[in-house]
């Protein structure tokens, strides 16, 4: 047997290299004495048992904590999930609520005093209409329909202006497209301006036959319907300051045409 | 450098020095060299000991191995010196009373047990070095196992060519005498030599028994003899039969 034994640390190497299989690499001098050596050689293979039970006892400590972390970012997540679900649900449904109902509130507020301000002109029509004396006008070459003279109150002046969704519509219609196929050429400005007492001209060219020219306030009530077999039409009555819509329409009543008409 | 970076691991590992110590002493009183009820009194000696010397120790570690591992050699060493010192006040019958006291399940247990024990003199028989290729060959010859091809090339690869070849495959009828003739037979060829049959077989019992001492060194719990060897050089035998099988396949 030899007389000196391998170092602590020679046989802990020892021991690491019959763990990792690699017992060859070592040097000549190690591998030679503990093929010849009882003690170093028992106690290399039992240093490697017990540093093979101390790896494992480590692997198995991490894979605890690592468990552990994993729950623990588990938990973290689904309580953050949990608060943004609470979060969430606040503002989907009770800050909604609130919205809406405030909401409902401003709109209640605004159509009621829009529904006044309308009732007001309405009423105001009405009692001009009844107040008024209605007058038919009969020109000599025109059937007129009906004619109703009616006053914009003051309090309403910028309502008067308001365009009317359904005239409006028309009116881009047609302004887009001059006239439809080639039944007649306005002549008149898509917006004929006028002021407050002038007389209204409309006028148009290469139209044979009947035609119908109405005339709307922007609430969409009818001033006037007359017939005509002329190339303009002269609306003699007072407009009061205001939006107003004129219609063409052909013998056969199809409608050839809308216009603006701002009086100022 | 290195004496401030150990210094450094040192400080890192010094609360772990008890968690090696422990490991140490279960160890040795799972082999039966230490009575269970000293542990606790080892374990603190054996740390209090290392404390002691821990200049020492870091001084001496040159940082070629795992500083784990040279803790663990430093205690084990300390162990055995502690052991050395107290076995005569230690009554014998309290290792009596702690093997009667193991109860082993026949099934997972004694798998587990022998699994060990199959790792451990493959261990042994590593340490061996270039010398461990023609022990495993000659052993499961005389043993009259099945010998794989793996073995035979890794002892000589020109044997596998060779007419020689057929000796290991005809070990299953052969008596002792032939065993040994046949086998010295391989050695000439092999190794170059002109020996007898007589020379082989000393040379084999010599390795059996360097073996089956190292096997029993440090363990009071096992006592294995040329039988008891015998079996469990067949069941590590039977694991390299099983993956040279399994690569085949």
């Amino acid at each position: 047997m030899p007389e000196k034994h391998l170092t602590e640390e020679q046989i802990a190497l020892v021991a690491e290299a019959l763990n990792d299989e690699r017992f060859e690499q070592l040097s000549n001098t190690i591998r030679e004495h503990i093929a010849n050596c009882d003690e170093c050689s028992t106690q290399a293979v039992e240093i490697s048992e017990m540093q093979k039970q101390l790896e494992m006892e480590n692997a198995l400590k991490v894979k605890e904590e690592k468990k552990q972390k994993l729950a623990q970012i588990r938990l973290f997540v689904g309580a953050a999930a949990a608060i943004a679900l609470i979060v969430a649900s606040y503002f989907l449904f009770i800050k909604d609520n609130n919205f809406d109902n405030s909401n409902k509130h401003f709109a209640q507020d605004t159509t009621e005093s829009v529904n006044i301000q309308n009732n007001e002109n309405i009423a105001q029509l009405n009692d001009t209409t009844a107040n008024d004396t209605n007058q038919i006008k009969v020109n000599n070459n025109n059937n007129v329909v009906a004619e109703k003279e009616h006053h914009i109150p003051e309090t309403s002046k910028l309502l008067a202006y308001n365009e009317n969704q359904q005239l409006e519509e028309l009116y881009v219609r047609y302004n887009s497209a001059n006239m439809r196929d080639n039944q007649a050429e306005i002549l008149s400005d898509s917006i004929i301006k006028i002021k407050e007492g002038e007389k209204l001209t409309l006028k148009w060219k290469d139209y044979f036959g009947t035609a119908y020219i109405e005339i709307f306030d922007n609430q969409n009530k009818q001033l006037i319907s007359q017939k005509t077999e002329e190339s303009q039409f002269v609306y003699t009555k007072n407009l009061k300051k205001g939006l107003y819509y004129w219609k063409f329409i052909d013998s056969d009543f199809n409608l050839l045409y809308c216009g603006k008409i701002e009086v100022n | 450098m290195k004496l401030r970076e150990t210094k450094k691991e040192a400080r890192i590992k010094d609360a772990e020095v008890l968690k090696y110590a422990q490991i140490v002493v279960s160890r040795f009183i799972s082999k039966g060299a230490i009575p269970p009820k000293e542990k606790e009194d080892i374990s603190m000696a054996v740390v209090e000991k290392f404390l002691f010397k821990r200049d020492k120790i870091d001084l001496a570690f040159k940082g070629n191995a795992k500083y784990s591992t040279y803790c663990i050699a430093v205690l084990n060493k300390m162990c055995l010196e502690v052991i050395r010192k107290d076995i005569k006040y230690w009554d014998i019958r309290e290792f009596e009373e702690y093997k009667s006291q193991q109860n082993f399940d026949l099934s997972s247990q004694n798998k587990l047990i022998i699994k060990d024990e199959i790792r451990y003199l493959n261990k042994i028989l590593i340490l061996f070095g270039r010398e461990k290729y023609k022990l495993i060959l000659f052993l499961a010859f005389y043993f009259k196992l099945r010998i794989i091809d793996k073995d035979i090339f890794n002892y000589h690869p020109g044997l596998i060519n060779s007419e020689l070849k057929e000796i290991f495959k005809q070990n299953q009828n052969l008596s002792k005498t032939e065993l040994f003739e046949s086998l010295g037979k391989v050695v000439n060829f092999v190794e170059d030599k002109k020996i007898k049959a007589d020379a082989v077989r000393m040379w084999l019992n010599k390795k059996r028994d360097l073996i089956i001492k190292r096997l029993n060194s440090t363990s009071f719990r096992t006592n294995y003899d040329k039988d008891s060897f015998q079996t469990l050089f067949e069941l590590l035998y039977d694991e390299r039969c099983g993956e040279e099988d399994s690569l085949k396949n």
